[in-house]
């Protein structure tokens, strides 16, 4: 795991030094040479680029993941500040709602082969996975806006409305706050469920010719035990090692929807270091994102193991 | 008897109050004297205090530090936070007079009695000396130096007692009342202890609490929440008043949510959210079509939009050598600017927004006031395109179409004639006139102006192709000379000392011509001298060196000049009265004079 994050940390590194610019081109515009070099020192970018990436790695062992180039906030300021709790509660109700939704209809679809209802889910989900999500978050904020959605106490842009920021807790406010997370959501679940029932239908249909499911529905085993007790369960496994693989497409469309309709989330803040060449702050991003991709990946081992008694860990 | 002696005490204990408030200054927070306002400068009249907007920065905040390099929004929040010693041009701001001496190389200023930090920390010399000499002039400081030496020296600030401070100067410095406007005085009760320990590059960051803030701007930070909103409330201490004594700012609040993208900003202040917008020039139609207020002002004079052609392209490695000989042709380079309709840019990227110009600008207004604006090349500007004289000036040089394919060549004689030799060279038939043409990737009004010229271009038989690039890209390529041509938006305030780094020889954006540093042409001399003599210049003898530099700029275009955009602002003016505009797309000019129209008002009615 940690030679894994260590190779994306490196070669992150190495790319972004390929790119043309650096994080001070946005300074270098009113900035004289001896504030660029002051800066430079600062940062230790002035330093060989192999020792600035050892520097970086053995401070970063010991929690410092360096300082912007803009501002020179610490990077896990930059990162999470106000953020990290945006990036999660739309992570969470993601993986709720796409369950929710994915789940249900690619049984639908597995069980109703051929039928009208395995066609329309099919049809929508090629639908929803063809259209950008970009695109839904902008139509959507379009009709928000044409239909006057401010009555609902719903504002553009915003995470809540103005009453409510600073407010104390209440029950006022967590409506607002999830009115207003109901357009993220909208626009990222519709890619995320059709991907999930896709998928399900079709590990579904394998698992539904098997032998042993012909063998218990001849002796009488009702058609409800039959898919949610056992096919379901083998089914489901390749599903658990997609969700170690799910967390990038969450990062990309979460950053699409970020940006189209200003949701302060830690994905936004990573893009930004991204196009600002702000190197300590995209290694950092990087490395948050190469453990949460490791972590998924061994939740999902776990989550095999769990889901599928053959399956031992040594 | 005994009732004559308790009137009388109490008469001593008012007087001793009202002695004492007259030596803190007066009542409320306000200095003595306060800084009065002219009745000019508020377009709506007096108002009174209350009220509050509500406008959208493009970006966080990346630093609440006044000081260091930060991006716009941090710049346009410390606008509302901070104030300097003067005004733009040379206002007296906080301090009550200003007295420069016969050969001003000295000036001493004297700061209002009572003045106050937004956080009631009392202003005195200390303050004025630390920001300069702890903070501006500390190596250890990531701010610009340069700016501020004169003949290689930093002024010298010192303290003559309290409230008094002398500035001296190695010579007579035009330049300082500007700079004493732009850079903000510090508290130093909050910040020595980081200049102190050498942090304070990292003082005051996005973290800091809000009353950690301090400085003598007309609002005072009250709340920040990061991907959100700023809350920025009246500073109670804020020196200034109006012809009726009402201390300003008028404003109670002012909240500055954090919107990034444009088309949402537009939709925030369609719906009513927002109270002013910086629109682009696609989304007036849809602001005047919901019967929403726009204005548009004459075109600024200070930033500029440029051709620029590389006249190093060969030494730099990025294009053949006579490709470079053809750059560094002043006719070229004058008929290059022939094929540059300005008006149809200005039509078709600005929507009709904007001026044509043909020269460089300065201080705003400038390029219009040199009285021999009439013999300068290219005026006026919008009579400048003229592809039959581009075309002409092109036969003259012998850049001609040899080979017949449409596109002109560089041709031997043309090589003859400026001294290459042709061995080694392709011959004349392979040696098309065509080059690369950079611009920013995602500006839709440097793609498109780079379209329309290179669409001209093709008329006359010159190939230029597109290339839009990252706007880092672009600015790394200008800066290490890596490029053949380029579409570039030079932005700056005007200040004739910040273009030094520009047009001087050795300057670090003198990106048309970098071996300028090495070997310069006699035109280039003269500008280099009048960069460097202007700023110890007197008034008079200045504005005749400058108007001789834009003469030459003119005439010898290493920059070919394409137009100024409008200030377009778009703003409630049913709502709030006395709005002065914005600078850049965020920053908010003279907030403190805002107020709101109780009553709303009318177009081009009076704010009640």
């Amino acid at each position: 795991m940690l030679v894994v994050l260590l190779g994306v940390t490196f070669i992150a590194f190495l790319a972004i030094q390929l790119l043309p610019g650096d994080c001070l081109t946005q300074v270098l515009t009113t900035a004289d040479q001896e504030t660029i070099t002051k800066i430079k020192q600062e940062l230790g970018l002035d330093k060989p680029l192999l020792l600035q990436y050892v520097r970086w790695l053995l401070n970063a062992l010991k929690g410092d993941f360096g300082r912007s180039c803009l501002g020179f906030a610490p990077v896990t300021q930059v990162l999470f500040l106000g953020a990290w709790q945006w990036s999660l509660l739309l992570a969470g109700m993601t993986l709720l709602l796409t369950w929710m939704i994915g789940l249900p209809l690619g049984i639908s679809a597995a069980v109703h082969r051929d039928s009208w209802r395995d066609y329309t889910i099919q049809a929508l989900s090629t639908l929803a996975l063809s259209v950008p999500v970009f695109l839904v978050a902008l139509l959507l904020l379009l009709v928000l806006y044409l239909t006057d959605a401010e009555q609902w106490g719903w504002t553009i842009g915003q995470v809540m409305a103005d009453r409510y920021l600073g407010a104390p807790w209440s029950w006022a406010k967590l409506g607002n706050i999830l009115l207003h997370l109901a357009l993220p959501l909208f626009a990222i679940v519709l890619a995320q469920w059709a991907g999930l029932a896709r998928h399900l239908r079709s590990a579904l249909l394998d698992v539904l010719n098997q032998s042993y499911l012909q063998a218990a529905r001849a002796k009488g085993v009702s058609e409800r035990v039959l898919v949610y007790k056992h096919a379901l369960r083998n089914a489901i496994h390749p599903l658990i090692s997609w969700m170690g693989f799910w967390l990038p497409s969450l990062f990309e469309s979460t950053l699409a929807v970020s940006i189209v309709i200003n949701y302060p989330t830690v994905e936004f803040y990573f893009w930004n270091a991204i196009k600002g060449k702000d190197v300590y702050t995209i290694l950092g991003g990087l490395s948050l994102l190469g453990l949460i991709l490791v972590v998924g990946n061994l939740l999902a081992d776990l989550g095999l193991a769990w889901a599928d008694p053959r399956i031992r860990y040594e | 008897v005994q009732q004559g002696l308790v009137l009388r005490l109490w008469g001593l204990i008012l007087l001793l109050i009202l002695s004492l408030q007259a030596a803190q200054g007066q009542p409320g927070g306000l200095p003595s004297p306060p800084f009065v306002v002219p009745l000019e400068d508020l377009p709506d009249g007096p108002g009174v205090q209350g009220g509050s907007i509500n406008f959208d920065l493009g970006d966080e905040p990346e630093t609440f530090n006044p000081i260091i390099p930060q991006g716009e929004s941090s710049r346009a929040i410390a606008m509302l936070l901070h104030a300097g010693l003067f005004e733009f041009p040379n206002r007296a701001a906080i301090i009550e007079e200003f007295k420069p001496s016969q050969d001003d190389r000295e000036v001493t200023l004297r700061l209002r009695k009572g003045l106050k930090f937004s956080n009631g920390l009392p202003v005195s010399c200390a303050d004025i000396e630390f920001t300069f000499k702890d903070v501006l002039f500390n190596p250890d400081v990531a701010s610009p130096k340069d700016i501020w030496k004169v003949e290689g020296q930093f002024p010298q600030i010192s303290c003559l007692d309290e409230l008094t401070v002398r500035i001296d100067l190695p010579a007579r410095f035009l330049g300082l009342y500007r700079l004493l406007a732009e850079y903000p005085i510090l508290p130093k009760q909050l910040l020595a202890n980081a200049v102190k320990e050498k942090r304070f590059n990292t003082a005051w960051g996005i973290e800091t609490p809000p009353d950690q803030i301090a400085g003598l701007g007309p609002f005072r930070l009250r709340q920040y929440i990061r991907g959100q909103r700023l809350v920025l409330e009246r500073n109670p201490f804020y020196w200034k008043v109006d012809q009726k004594g009402t201390q300003l700012p008028y404003l109670d609040q002012i909240t500055l949510s954090i919107v990034r993208d444009d088309s949402v900003r537009v939709l925030r202040y369609l719906n009513g959210q927002t109270h002013m917008l910086r629109p682009r020039p696609e989304d007036i139609k849809v602001i005047l079509e919901k019967g929403l207020w726009i204005e548009v002002q004459g075109a600024g004079m200070t930033d500029s939009h440029v051709f620029v052609f590389n006249q190093d392209v060969n030494k730099r490695g990025v294009g053949p050598i006579w490709l470079e000989a053809v750059f560094l042709s002043v006719s070229f380079r004058q008929a290059m600017s022939h094929v540059a309709d300005r008006m149809r840019m200005i039509s078709e990227s600005l929507f009709g927004y904007g001026e044509p110009r043909g020269g460089p600008g300065i201080e705003p207004g400038f390029w219009f006031d040199c009285q021999n604006r009439e013999n300068f090349p290219f005026y006026p500007p919008d009579k400048i395109f003229n592809l039959g004289k581009a075309s002409q000036l092109l036969d003259q040089l012998q850049l001609v179409d040899t080979d017949k394919d449409g596109i002109r060549n560089v041709t031997d004689t043309f090589l003859d004639k400026v001294g290459i030799p042709r061995s080694g060279l392709p011959p004349e038939d392979q040696r098309e006139l065509e080059f690369e043409l950079i611009t920013v990737q995602g500006s839709k009004h440097s793609v498109s102006d780079a379209e329309i010229f290179r669409d001209a271009l093709a008329q006359i038989g010159v190939k230029a192709n597109v290339v839009p690039v990252p706007f880092n890209a672009l600015w790394d390529l200008l800066l290490k000379g890596r490029y053949q041509v380029a579409r570039v938006d030079l932005i700056s305030d005007g200040d004739p000392n910040k273009i030094i780094d520009i047009y001087h020889s050795q300057g670090r954006f003198h990106f048309w011509k970098y071996s300028d540093a090495q070997k310069r042409e006699e035109w280039q001399r003269e500008v280099d001298e009048i960069l460097l003599k202007q700023k110890t210049a007197t008034a008079d003898e200045r504005w005749k060196m400058l108007c001789k530099f834009q003469g030459n700029v003119a005439e010898n275009v290493p920059l070919i000049f394409l137009y100024n955009k409008s200030d377009i602002f778009a703003w409630r003016k049913d709502q709030i009265g006395n709005f002065k505009g914005l600078e850049g797309n965020f920053v908010i000019r003279y907030a403190e004079y805002l107020r709101f129209c109780k009553a709303g008002r009318k177009p081009d009615g009076i704010c009640p």
